[in-house]
């Protein structure tokens, strides 16, 4: 009895991340919010869109939102390489939309226990460019040799639009 | 009975979806129970009991579903066929042929009346209900004789009500067709790249492009045609719904419907329904009249509502029209106003279309209080609304006491529309062919001078109507609301790059372009937002597309910019444009008002643009833009001396420099490393004004002052901008370069009024300007001159006054100057009087049609002093003849 029960909470609190980089940073957002990881980094820009959104992109007919994580966490921009790589969202985390990353890195597996709830004591959060990585954060983990922020692809796109929403309304409001 | 038929009626009027979904759920019960009886009657003595229970409840859904919507006959039938079942399911009978025979004869009717609903309660269903009663009641035996011809009787409707609907039709889930749907718009863009990629060298690999190419295509279309609809199905309910409001409103209305087999995209239909019956009550509430009114109105005491449906250019249009009192425009006028919509003076400006388009504005309502017809709380708004959504349009006319007009045009499909590509700043955009109205072109000097400015607003004249002018990198580049300034701004850019590119023979960016930098061109394509039109300026037209309509990330929607997304034949992504958005954004539809204003302004008044400059620092100064060429940059240090002249090359010619303080009074010129060079037209010798600073161009109506400052080389001057402004003579200042060929202004006037009384001369011109300065040369050499704007007016002078010469533009409005001479000829009195055509068009053909319609002079605008002598010839014959006679 005892074992299985010990072996149940094991599983159930190991969770899987698929893990990037973005401006020497490791990130990872749950496995089981990414679609896929493509290369097509050919977008159309969308003129009116805030900066954090790209535009889009034609991954084999069906057309993607390709957000600029970079831009959303308020680092300096970069020159689009050969590492960068597109990280396509499932489509009930909002709809069809993905992220540009600046390179691809493992899944890593980690226990649930290890991972350090950020959104718990979020006055703690320093303002600017973390502040806003905590909007969307989830909370980080220690791996080996490097930490690894955690996060929640929902809330990202979820901002993203209230960015677009906020930046809408203050367009209009001139006239 | 008849109270029965109301429920059905009434139910599916209000509740078009609780039927729908009964009628599809009854399909399904009823679906298998055919193989299930017959598959009962081959176990005979021994039923399967869950095969009994399950068409046992199938039956048993059917009529409770039936009873609650009131459908009597379909649930008296299935009420003892169910009787019938509970008996067989007890075991207390077999099923035997008899009972699966009238069982099945019970299920075709059932299904015979759920394809048509409606009529349900119609069917007659006493012979098979009879027959399953008897056998409930007695059992098989006595049944046998009557069984035959029940069949035939009941087979003869069947037959004839659903072979054609039932034997050959499948349900299919719309998902599934959705999802067709988007697999072949996927297959279509593979096929697209295929076609970029084939080897046209290859036969095979040529044939194999083309039958893909095709097959796509047609499988495409097929795809479609399973979603199309006709129309019928939504306004074949109207009949009834005029027929019911006509009795409450105690009005007589007659409804016509053609064209109810036009098929429309399903998703389209459903969205239609709404606005179409909002439509039509409204035309049985609001438009047609008691047959009281009618009467004394003179009309017929039977009001019609003519309703037709009909494909046009790709598009499917509804008109809908009424006979009825029209739209009170005077009220709309005063509940505009009580509801504090808009405000008497803002009224004022409007156009009679605009008021009408006011019913359109969200919380107007011309009915005084909710009548249960028409004022039920939705207004012509939602309608609009409703349409627009669906990507089409909606026009409204109507005149009162004759009734009320509306054109509904819808695209046929949502999932794949015709669309115009067009290109903007590198990429591809879509805009739905349905708001395309056409495509315009212009080349060269046209680019700077055909585009205008109306106040902020940029405007190109079309067909003598202002459209507004939108350039969508402006609008791409911009994502804030436009304002005022925004517009200003955007006008005064292009206005500076127009100058720009005038000046620049080679083109200084772009070396790639080189190619077609001597060809300036502009395209935009003219939308219409209802009834208003503008120009979207782009960078190229591509070509014309069916595109495959994604739906927009919900984060982008609220752009507000684009209605969609699409893939391009090269895989890449293009946006659809939102053509009201656009508008919207770009505040046109507040322009228009002011461009209105603008119009009248321009009809009433003679508008000309004119540029202000300055030469020397003091003196404001003008030249009307149609006698400038361009204006060209220069650097004073390519100024070359020849003699005590300055040259400069432009294009490779000589070109004279004009210091304007060397030949009249004005302040010195200054100086500076970079000026211009105004270019006039109409001048055979090439000479340039110096200018220092460009102060401005203006469309203002000139009110020249002729007396206040007469010095040689001037034409007058005018208030502009607060400021006194010196128009220049730019034909005299020509001559006053060289002294010595046409030094004396005055030279030719003696001889033309030596000896004899001056001549008269009626001018014809419609241009104030050309009018002023052709008036003021032909006077100041002695000829008394009477000057009017167009043909029409020249002949109610010549019915009026005796005139020796006449002299007159062609292009005129009203009346141009070809027709004038036509007239001219043809007319009792001075019919031989010479007439001189002075036009700014130079073509043989021109020439060619002034002589035959009886021009005596052809001459190009504008030579001073040909045109003089031309005149002065013209006098001579004038004189040899008169001493001949």
């Amino acid at each position: 009895m005892q074992v299985t029960k010990q072996k149940k909470t094991a599983e159930s609190t190991l969770r899987r991340f698929c893990s990037f980089r973005l401006s020497g940073r490791l990130y990872g957002v749950d496995i089981r919010d990414v679609k896929e990881i493509n290369t097509e980094i050919n977008y159309t820009p969308i003129f009116h869109a805030i900066k954090e959104i790209r535009g889009y992109i034609n991954i084999r007919g069906q057309i993607y939102l390709l957000l600029d994580l970079r831009e959303i966490f308020g680092f300096p921009g970069k020159q689009i390489d050969e590492s960068n790589r597109v990280v396509l969202f499932m489509a009930e985390v909002g709809d069809l939309c993905g992220i540009l990353v600046d390179s691809i890195e493992d899944v890593v597996t980690v226990d649930e226990s290890l991972i350090e709830n950020r959104r718990k004591n979020e006055r703690d959060v320093p303002e600017g460019i973390e502040r806003r990585a905590a909007d969307v954060g989830e909370g980080v983990c220690k791996l080996e040799n490097e930490l690894l922020i955690l996060l929640d692809a929902r809330r990202l796109v979820q901002a993203v639009r209230m960015m677009q929403s906020r930046q809408k309304f203050s367009n209009t409001e001139s006239r | 009975m008849g109270n029965e038929r109301e429920t059905i009626d009434d139910i599916l009027l209000n509740d078009p979806e609780m039927v729908e979904a009964f009628v599809a759920e009854a399909k399904e019960h009823l679906d298998s129970i055919e193989d299930d009886f017959l598959a009962l009657e081959r176990q005979k003595n021994d039923p399967e009991q869950a095969l009994l229970d399950k068409v046992f409840r199938a039956i048993h859904s059917v009529k409770g579903a039936a009873g609650f919507l009131g459908l009597s006959k379909m649930s008296d039938l299935t009420h003892i066929m169910e009787a019938l079942l509970t008996k067989m399911r007890g075991g207390q009978i077999l099923p035997e042929s008899e009972y699966i025979d009238s069982l099945l004869a019970g299920v075709d009717l059932l299904t015979t009346m759920l394809q048509n609903i409606a009529l349900s309660n119609d069917v007659d269903i006493k012979v098979v209900y009879d027959q399953l009663a008897s056998l409930y009641e007695h059992g098989p035996a006595q049944q046998k004789k009557k069984e035959e011809p029940v069949a035939s009787e009941k087979k003869a409707p069947l037959v004839e009500k659903s072979e054609l609907d039932l034997g050959n039709t499948v349900r299919i889930n719309v998902d599934i067709l959705d999802r067709l749907m988007v697999q072949a718009g996927e297959l279509v863009l593979i096929r697209n790249q295929h076609l970029l990629t084939v080897n046209e060298s290859d036969p095979l690999s040529r044939s194999i492009a083309h039958r893909l190419d095709l097959i796509t295509s047609e499988l495409q279309e097929t795809i479609i045609s399973t979603r199309m609809q006709p129309i019928g199905k939504v306004i074949d309910k109207f009949p009834r719904i005029v027929r019911d409001l006509g009795k409450s409103l105690g009005k007589q209305i007659q409804i016509e419907i053609t064209g109810s087999s036009a098929e429309l995209d399903k998703t389209i239909l459903e969205s239609l329904t709404d606005p179409l019956t909002h439509i039509i009550r409204n035309c049985c509430g609001h438009g047609i009249e008691t047959p009281e009114d009618r009467v004394r109105a003179g009309k017929p005491k039977t009001g019609l509502i003519r309703i037709s449906a009909y494909h046009e250019a790709g598009r499917v249009n509804i008109k809908i029209s009424d006979d009825g009192r029209g739209v009170d425009i005077v009220r709309i006028r005063r509940i505009v106003v009580e509801k504090g919509l808009k405000s008497e003076s803002e009224l004022e400006q409007m156009t009679h279309q605009d008021i009408l388009n006011l019913v359109f504005l969200p919380g107007f309502s011309t009915m005084e209080k909710a009548d249960g017809v028409s004022g039920r709380g939705v207004g012509m708004d939602v309608v609009k609304t409703c349409i627009e959504k669906i990507g089409g349009s909606l026009e409204f006319e109507s005149k009162t006491g004759e009734g009320t007009t509306i054109l509904l045009q819808l695209p046929l499909t949502l999932a794949i529309i015709p669309s115009i590509i067009v290109t903007a700043g590198g990429y591809m955009y879509a805009i739905p062919q349905v708001s395309l109205v056409e495509l315009v072109t212009l080349y060269d000097e046209d680019v700077s001078i055909q585009i205008e400015r109306a106040d902020e607003q940029e405007v190109y004249r079309l067909r003598g109507r202002l459209l507004p002018i939108v350039r969508l990198t402006e609008v791409l580049m911009r994502p804030k609301l436009f304002t005022r300034e925004t517009r200003a701004e955007i006008a005064e850019k292009y206005f500076q790059q127009g100058m720009a590119e005038h000046t620049v023979a080679q083109p200084t960016a772009d070396p790639g372009d080189s190619a077609e930098a001597d060809e300036v061109s502009l395209s935009f394509v003219v939308l219409k937002v209802g009834n208003n039109h503008y120009g979207l300026v782009v960078d190229r037209i591509i070509g014309t597309e069916e595109i495959v309509v994604k739906p927009l990330h919900p984060v982008v929607k609220q752009l507000g910019i684009y209605a969609g997304a699409t893939i391009m034949g090269n895989g890449k992504t293009a946006l659809i444009l939102d053509v009201g958005g656009i508008a919207r954004h770009t505040g046109i539809t507040l322009a228009e008002r002011i461009m209105e204003e603008r119009e009248k302004e321009l009809k009433t008044e003679d508008l000309q643009s004119v540029l202000l400059f300055k030469s020397g620092p003091k003196e404001q100064l003008a030249l009307s833009l149609p006698l400038i060429r361009r204006i060209e940059p220069i650097k004073i240090k390519d100024v070359e001396l020849i003699g005590d002249k300055e040259y400069i090359s432009v294009d490779g010619v000589s070109t004279l420099i004009i210091r304007l303080d060397h030949l009249l009074k004005v302040s010195p010129i200054v100086d500076q490393e970079e000026m211009y060079l105004i270019l006039p037209r109409h001048l055979k010798r090439p000479v340039g004004i110096l200018m220092s600073m460009f102060v401005d161009v203006v469309d203002t109506a000139v009110d020249l002052d002729l007396s206040s400052y007469k010095a040689d080389g001037f034409l007058g001057t005018a208030i502009i901008n607060n400021f006194m402004t010196l128009f220049l003579d730019i034909y005299r200042l020509v001559e006053m370069l060289d002294p010595a060929t046409a030094g004396h202004p005055h030279a030719l006037s003696e001889t033309a009024s030596a000896g004899r009384s001056p001549g008269r001369i009626l001018l014809l011109e419609d241009i104030a300007f050309f009018r002023h300065l052709i008036k003021g040369y032909l006077e100041a050499e002695g000829y008394v001159v009477v000057d009017v704007k167009n043909g029409q007016q020249g002949l109610e002078q010549l019915e009026e006054n005796e005139f020796d010469l006449i002299v007159s533009d062609l292009e005129m409005p009203i009346m141009d100057g070809w027709t004038f001479i036509k007239n001219v000829r043809q007319s009792i009195r001075q019919s031989d009087i010479p007439a001189v055509a002075l036009t700014s068009l130079d073509t043989d053909e021109s020439r060619k049609k002034s002589m035959e319609n009886g021009f005596d002079f052809y001459e190009v605008k504008l030579e001073r002093e040909h045109f003089l002598e031309i005149v002065a010839t013209a006098f001579t014959k004038i004189r040899d003849k008169a001493v001949s006679a």
